[in-house]
């Protein structure tokens, strides 16, 4: 099983992602000094505010939890060829649907939990399978239909919000969801991590199980990997393209009703955290693979909970974060670019090498 | 102002940038690059435009560097799908967040704020056509950015159909090898499209903040960019075609904000709000039928990548 081929792969794998980081940061470093401040200062304010003691770590840990479903959402599609980029607004959807089970149902908790979870992750799926329809039926590309359904969830959210018995004015959101409903912290504060964690990591087994231990996860990947041949191996492309949104849907569902049900207990209006770009950044310096996600989540969710101590210790704004994750995306796509720079040199250096054993 | 003059007016406001944007992604999608970061592209425009006109004071050279700004994105987004072979949807995300980072961060740095600009100088009229009888006050009422729009609209076809370099780059788009046989530089070519489609999309964002408003607000761009792609399916891949769906949504968010304005209305403004993206979606379903974008599309043809 552990054969030194698969962990050259998994190796030069893990190099690119971290070649990638490393690059992001330095190129980060250099737009930090270009705007007049201090990189290591700006860098120290991001990386205490992130881990530095009890209660930081503890935000940067709830942070990740909705970052780790979107990033398998992603992935899951990515894995299929499919771009799913309404996450966000399938997020949104998944939040709402369990503010409404939360918020207007009387169950004990046994029942109301799960409930207010599974009904919420639904919503999310319920809101992908619009695209995915789309495109089985009519052709119609999955890129434009997921942003466009991103938008029609924002104001759709927005009026149902609005229109929803118990708006509480004042706070613009909706009112907050039973305490049977919601899920509570693992640990008493100052480390009160939400146990939404357990459910994420849970969520990171059965997808690895899903895409890389069943037959339908090969099917997918297959279908992913190369169409034509995939369909001649009688595997058939549409119904993965399908179920590939489903699951992507519902992963994204699941973030909006973990965050939910754990940490912010309602919704309020315009809410738009950007979990999606933080998810493709994840997925992709995770390659795809689901324990690397959890990974990466936890270090974007580490700069996400660290930039509001960056920008009030340094006054860089906390956008910088974004413009990391643009980075990170930007070289990782690159990554034949890499690669060939690393092969280049390895060969020039074999050539000398041979050059001088021959003289 | 009449109903049906405010509409035509606004259309062409809310349709010109999205239009210029769509022509610089036909051509970018003819020569086989996928340009769905132009979003990204049309805010650092815009952001850029404002940032010009406040520091020079002249709205002209905002614009231009709305332009240079959209080339260097867009020439980033070239290097990492042509010459690395990277996928193009990713790279178009990676773009627009990288975008949202710069205007946000620029906006501190020289404006000092968060969220909105400053007003600066900005080029929403065009005096010199008010002296023409009965239409001239309309005309005047529109930015040069809207002329300049259709002769770029008439750029862009001539380009693409009637000169030797416009064949080759639809050559490009269609069979890459085939036309890399042929003696056609296609990675260069292909990088002249998404720089063309990036100047272009500088130019749109630009027209929307300085051309038709004086500022500039974070999230102005409101997935205009993304309808720009749209309208290039739409317009089943030619710039004439990109150029009138473009105005079509431009239509359709002329009319929203025209409904918006209505005292009263029986519809509530948020599902007003949705009629572009509804609308765009709804036409794409019903007219998606045997649309087939060029053949290599998404496709990189990249040594480093081996898919050449």
């Amino acid at each position: 099983m552990l054969n030194s081929a698969k962990l050259k792969n998994a190796g030069s794998r893990i190099a690119i992602s971290a070649i990638a980081l490393v690059l992001s940061i330095l190129v980060g470093a250099i737009i930090v000094a270009a705007l007049g401040k201090d990189p290591i200062t700006v860098y120290s304010a991001l990386f205490e505010g992130a881990f530095g003691g009890a209660l930081s770590l503890t935000g940067t840990f709830n942070r990740m939890i909705p970052i780790v479903f979107a990033g398998l959402a992603i992935a899951v599609g990515q894995k299929c060829s499919v771009f799913n980029i309404g996450v966000d607004g399938q997020i949104l959807i998944g939040s709402l649907i369990s503010v409404y089970m939360g918020a207007f149902l009387n169950l004990p908790p046994i029942i109301h939990i799960p409930l207010t979870m599974v009904v919420g992750a639904l919503g999310g799926m319920l809101w992908s399978m619009v695209p995915a329809l789309l495109n089985l039926k009519k052709n119609v590309s999955v890129v434009f239909s997921t942003i466009m359904m991103n938008y029609v969830a924002q104001y759709l959210c927005n009026f149902l919000i609005q229109k929803m018995p118990g708006y509480v004015s004042n706070k613009l959101a909706t009112p907050n969801i039973q305490d049977s409903a919601a899920i509570s912290n693992l640990f008493p504060t100052p480390w009160g991590i939400n146990s939404g964690i357990l459910i994420s990591l849970l969520a990171v087994v059965v997808i690895y199980i899903y895409v890389f231990r069943t037959r339908a996860g090969y099917d997918l990947r297959a279908a992913g990997f190369n169409r034509h041949a995939a369909r001649s191996a009688g595997i058939n492309i549409k119904k993965n393209v399908f179920m590939a949104m489903m699951v992507s849907g519902l992963l994204a569902g699941f973030a909006g009703s973990t965050e939910v049900a754990g940490l912010t207990h309602c919704l309020v209006e315009n809410y738009a955290p950007g979990y999606m770009a933080t998810g493709i950044a994840v997925a992709m310096l995770g390659q795809g693979n689901p324990f690397a996600i959890l990974l990466a989540s936890f270090l974007f969710a580490g700069m996400k909970n660290g930039a509001p101590l960056m920008q009030m210790k340094t006054g860089m704004s906390n956008q910088f974060v974004s413009i990391v994750q643009g980075l990170i995306i930007v070289f990782i796509c690159s990554e034949n670019f890499i690669r060939w720079i690393y092969i280049k040199l390895k060969t020039k250096k074999k050539v000398r090498e041979n050059g001088n054993g021959s003289n | 102002m009449g109903v049906i003059e405010y509409l035509v007016m606004a259309t062409l406001r809310m349709g010109i940038p999205v239009a210029l944007t769509a022509a610089g992604a036909c051509l970018s999608e003819r020569t086989g690059v996928l340009n769905i970061g132009l979003e990204g592209m049309m805010s650092m425009g815009a952001f850029v435009a404002v940032a010009g006109s406040y520091l020079t004071g002249n709205p002209w050279i905002g614009v231009l560097f709305a332009i240079l700004a959209g080339v260097a994105m867009s020439a980033i987004h070239g290097f990492v799908t042509i010459v690395c072979g990277g996928a193009m949807g990713v790279s178009a995300q990676a773009l627009v967040l990288l975008a949202t980072g710069f205007c946000s961060v620029g906006l501190q740095l020289v404006f000092n704020s968060i969220g909105v600009s400053a007003q600066v100088n900005n080029i929403s009229t065009t005096e010199f056509l008010r002296p023409i009888p009965v239409i001239g006050e309309y005309l005047a009422d529109l930015s040069p950015i809207v002329y300049i729009a259709f002769l770029i609209l008439f750029g862009v076809h001539y380009l693409l159909y009637k000169t030797p370099v416009g064949l080759r780059m639809q050559a490009c788009g269609e069979h890459p090898r085939a036309a890399d046989t042929a003696g056609v530089n296609v990675n260069r070519l292909r990088f002249l499209g998404v720089l063309i489609s990036g100047a272009l999309g500088g130019l749109g964002g630009a027209f929307l903040s300085v051309g038709s408003m004086n500022l500039f607000q974070e999230g102005m761009i409101a997935g205009r960019g993304y309808l720009a792609v749209g309208a290039v399916i739409m317009g089943r891949w030619t710039p004439v075609g990109a150029f009138a769906a473009s105005l079509c949504f431009g239509f359709f968010d002329a009319l929203q904000l025209y409904l918006q304005s209505i005292p009263n209305a029986p519809i509530p403004s948020q599902f007003v709000q949705m009629i572009p993206y509804v609308a765009s979606l709804l036409v794409l379903t019903f007219t998606m039928k045997n649309a087939t974008g060029p053949a290599a599309s998404g496709k990189s043809y990249s040594t480093i990548a081996g898919t050449k």
